[in-house]
């Protein structure tokens, strides 16, 4: 049981994963190099991570 | 030109109506490395990034704060020397401020260095809008014994002179005062700058016929001066004829003018004017020296990347230690809740494996963004970039082509990012090419990891080499291209250096330390979601095959690609299907090579001594031995970069053509310079 729900889990976070980076790169954000980058401000996924 | 006349419509609005909105857009336009993204960050509370070098800036940035119930929209504009349009920064301020989005300009001007920062000023004040002077750095005027005439100054420029000090945040409320004033303020009729009578005629000529056609232009002498530099931009959008008026370029004798005024104004306001101290001519003598200038750069960076290797290893061992324990813990965890062997060897093998072998790495990266952050901070990546000028100019770039290489030390992104700065199509391609040739942080594991499995006490030796050698190839590879372009175009375009050296600085602290903090937060999001998610694939496809679940990895769908990949890395020593799998997961982040190493041979804590021994013992055992490692380091220094920065590359080359040429002439190029590596070594050992 424990096995199940644990690879439940991993199989979700996978999952959502997948499709954040799926939305970025649709969005056209291909990285999550933000520090330093000096377009960070004007990029969907530093929006989204901060 | 076209749409001046609604840009008048707004101007007209703008000064003869009382404003009755809360809403002020506020532009910051100045020289680079004067301050202005930390004036932006301490009004709006960003922590945008500064540095202590020009060009870090290089778009146009927005944030929003309220003072005395008006709304200050603020606009960071990147660095510019004066408003022609030669470079892309200077193109996005000059389109800003002539654009109706900006009511008033505050010219962020270092203090220290009033004379040079003085030539906009007077530009901008020429394009008509309303201009508050931000007297930036007023600190290191008075370190300095300098002294401003702050009443003469507004009085010569005919605008409000605001001292501020944007890093300790004194000045902050009257300057907003003053702009929020100054929005308000009737245009003066007279100039600021008169030129010659010749001139002057001219200028009254050419805003006749503008203003003829163009009858409620706001700037016809800011045009009629453009058209007479013959300004490529204005020039191309003008539609009316004053090629009789403007017989030739009067750019010269505009910009000698403007210069002999700013000698005035120095003149008559600054007392005890002293240029730069003492300590950073002393130590710039030998810093920037024709001959010691570049053996110190190497030696520098030398110091930097041998910290990086050596420093870390203390908190690293700590690192490992947990991690041993770690895995050791989850597994009797797993196994005592009944857990299934396929989901422990996942969590165990993939996921532990995977990620936790890249965490141990982070005293790594932070030391090695500790000491870009000390070098960047005190002044002397500027240098470098000046140092590097005469090299650089050799193969076709500017000086300033090195600011991208030097930050893909850390990053290649940002890296390419920044070739945003370089002035024509030709350079930045030259430079988009080159810059993955420089190590970034993501290959310092791999480099530790192999260096320390073959090399022993050689080992930080062979890993400083990597970036000796990636630069040297990079420099070269912009030699041989140039060359080629220059036997197409006969008339090759001509590279400047036009950089400020700042001043040298006690490092901040705080910045600093938010700079680390921001690459090793960047460093562990990355853990827990590229490399997990490419662990988690990885692990999968070691894991099953065509029968289903396999406890022998050779029978899994990775082997079998790995295999197809192997014939073809055999000249260079790396025919072996662990390899060629791995070589190609680095593909969505280099770190996964690690991780994946530590999955494909089933080692979790690969860099502790144990894991050392096994994976050295394994690879021993499959005939991979210090060469094939050397062999292998080249190629991660030269292949492909990672899927994000080929994404950016394909992003900023706007072409699939140049993006499958580059992806193309790094994998070769990787490949040829292992199997080099690999066959000339081999006749050596």
């Amino acid at each position: 049981m424990a096995g199940i729900i644990i690879g439940l889990i991993i199989a979700a976070y996978t999952g959502y994963l997948v499709y954040r980076q799926v939305k970025n790169v649709k969005a056209g954000n291909y990285c999550g190099h933000c520090s330093g980058c000096p377009t960070a401000r004007s990029c969907a996924q530093y929006k989204d991570r901060n | 030109m076209a749409s001046n006349n609604k840009n008048n419509a707004i101007h007209s609005v703008m000064y003869n109506k009382k404003y009755e909105a809360e809403e002020l857009n506020i532009g910051f336009v100045g020289n680079p490395n004067s301050g202005k993204t930390t004036l932006f960050n301490a009004y709006t509370g960003a922590r945008l990034k500064v540095a202590n070098w020009p060009g870090v800036t290089v778009e146009k940035k927005e944030g929003a704060f309220k003072y005395h119930n008006h709304i200050y929209k603020l606009v960071d504009l990147p660095g510019i020397y004066s408003l022609t349009s030669y470079s892309i920064e200077e193109k996005v301020s000059r389109q800003y401020i002539l654009s109706d989005d900006v009511d008033v300009i505050v010219d962020v001007a270092d203090a220290s260095n009033l004379e040079r920062n003085l030539y906009l000023t007077l530009q901008l004040i020429e394009m008509g809008k309303p201009v508050v002077l931000a007297l930036n750095m007023m600190d290191i005027v008075e370190e300095r014994g300098m002294e401003i005439d702050l009443h003469r100054l507004p009085e010569m420029l005919g605008i409000p002179v605001i001292p501020v000090c944007a890093r300790k945040k004194t000045g902050l409320n009257i300057l907003m005062h003053a702009v929020s004033h100054h929005r308000e303020v009737e245009p003066k009729s007279d100039y600021v700058v008169v030129y010659s009578n010749l001139i002057e005629d001219k200028i009254k000529k050419i805003t006749a016929r503008l203003l003829k056609k163009y009858p409620n232009l706001h700037n016809p002498r800011f045009y009629a001066i453009k058209l007479l530099e013959k300004d490529s931009e204005i020039t191309s959008t003008c539609t009316v004829d004053v090629s009789d008026i403007v017989d030739k370029s009067y750019e010269t004798e505009i910009i000698n003018r403007k210069y002999d005024f700013i000698e005035e104004i120095i003149e008559e306001v600054l007392v005890n004017k002293q240029e730069k101290t003492e300590m950073t001519d002393r130590v710039d003598r030998i810093l920037t020296h024709k001959i010691l200038g570049i053996p110190i750069f190497l030696g520098v960076m030398g110091l930097v990347f041998f910290l990086t290797f050596t420093l870390g290893d203390g908190i690293k061992g700590i690192l490992e230690g947990w991690l041993e324990s770690f895995s050791a813990w989850a597994e009797e965890g797993l196994v005592a809740m009944n857990t299934g062997p396929i989901i422990i060897s996942l969590i165990i093998d993939g996921i532990i494996g995977g990620v936790g072998t890249i965490l141990t790495f982070l005293p790594n990266i932070a030391f090695l963004f500790l000491c870009l952050a000390f070098l960047e901070d005190s002044g002397y990546m500027a240098r470098v970039t000046y140092v590097m000028n005469g090299i650089m100019n050799k193969i076709g770039l500017s000086g300033r082509a090195f600011i991208p290489m030097l930050l893909g030390f850390g990053c290649t992104v940002p890296a390419i990012m920044a070739t945003r700065t370089l002035e024509n199509d030709r350079d930045r391609r030259k430079v988009i090419l080159i810059t993955p040739f420089m190590s970034c942080s993501a290959k310092i594991p791999i480099y530790v990891l192999l260096s320390s499995l073959f090399f022993g006490k050689f080992a930080s030796l062979a890993a400083l080499s990597m970036y000796v050698i990636g630069m040297a190839a990079g420099l070269l590879t912009a030699f041989v291209s140039t060359k080629i372009e220059n036997k197409a175009d006969k008339s090759p375009a001509v590279n400047q250096l036009l950089i400020e050296l700042p001043e040298y600085k006690t490092p901040n602290a705080y910045s600093i330390l938010v700079y680390v903090w921001e690459n090793v937060k960047e460093y562990l999001s990355k853990a827990g979601t590229t490399i997990f998610l490419a662990s988690v694939v990885l692990w999968f496809i070691l894991r099953f095959g065509t029968i289903g679940y396999v406890e022998d990895m050779s029978l899994s769908f990775g082997a079998a690609i790995g295999r197809v990949l192997a014939p073809v890395l055999k000249p260079a020593g790396l025919g072996f299907w662990q390899i060629g799998l791995s070589l190609i997961a680095g593909l969505a982040a280099k770190e996964v090579v690690v991780s994946s190493m530590g999955i494909l041979f089933g080692i979790v804590n690969i860099e502790s001594a144990s894991g050392l021994g096994a994976m050295l013992q394994t690879l021993g055992n499959m005939g991979f031995g210090a060469l094939n490692a050397y062999s292998m380091m080249i190629f991660v220094l030269f292949y492909t970069p990672c899927v994000a920065a080929l994404a950016v590359i394909a992003k900023e080359l706007k072409s699939a053509k140049w993006t499958a040429l580059v992806f193309l002439f790094q994998l070769v190029f990787a490949w040829v310079a292992s199997v080099l590596v690999y066959q000339i070594g081999g006749l050596l050992i």
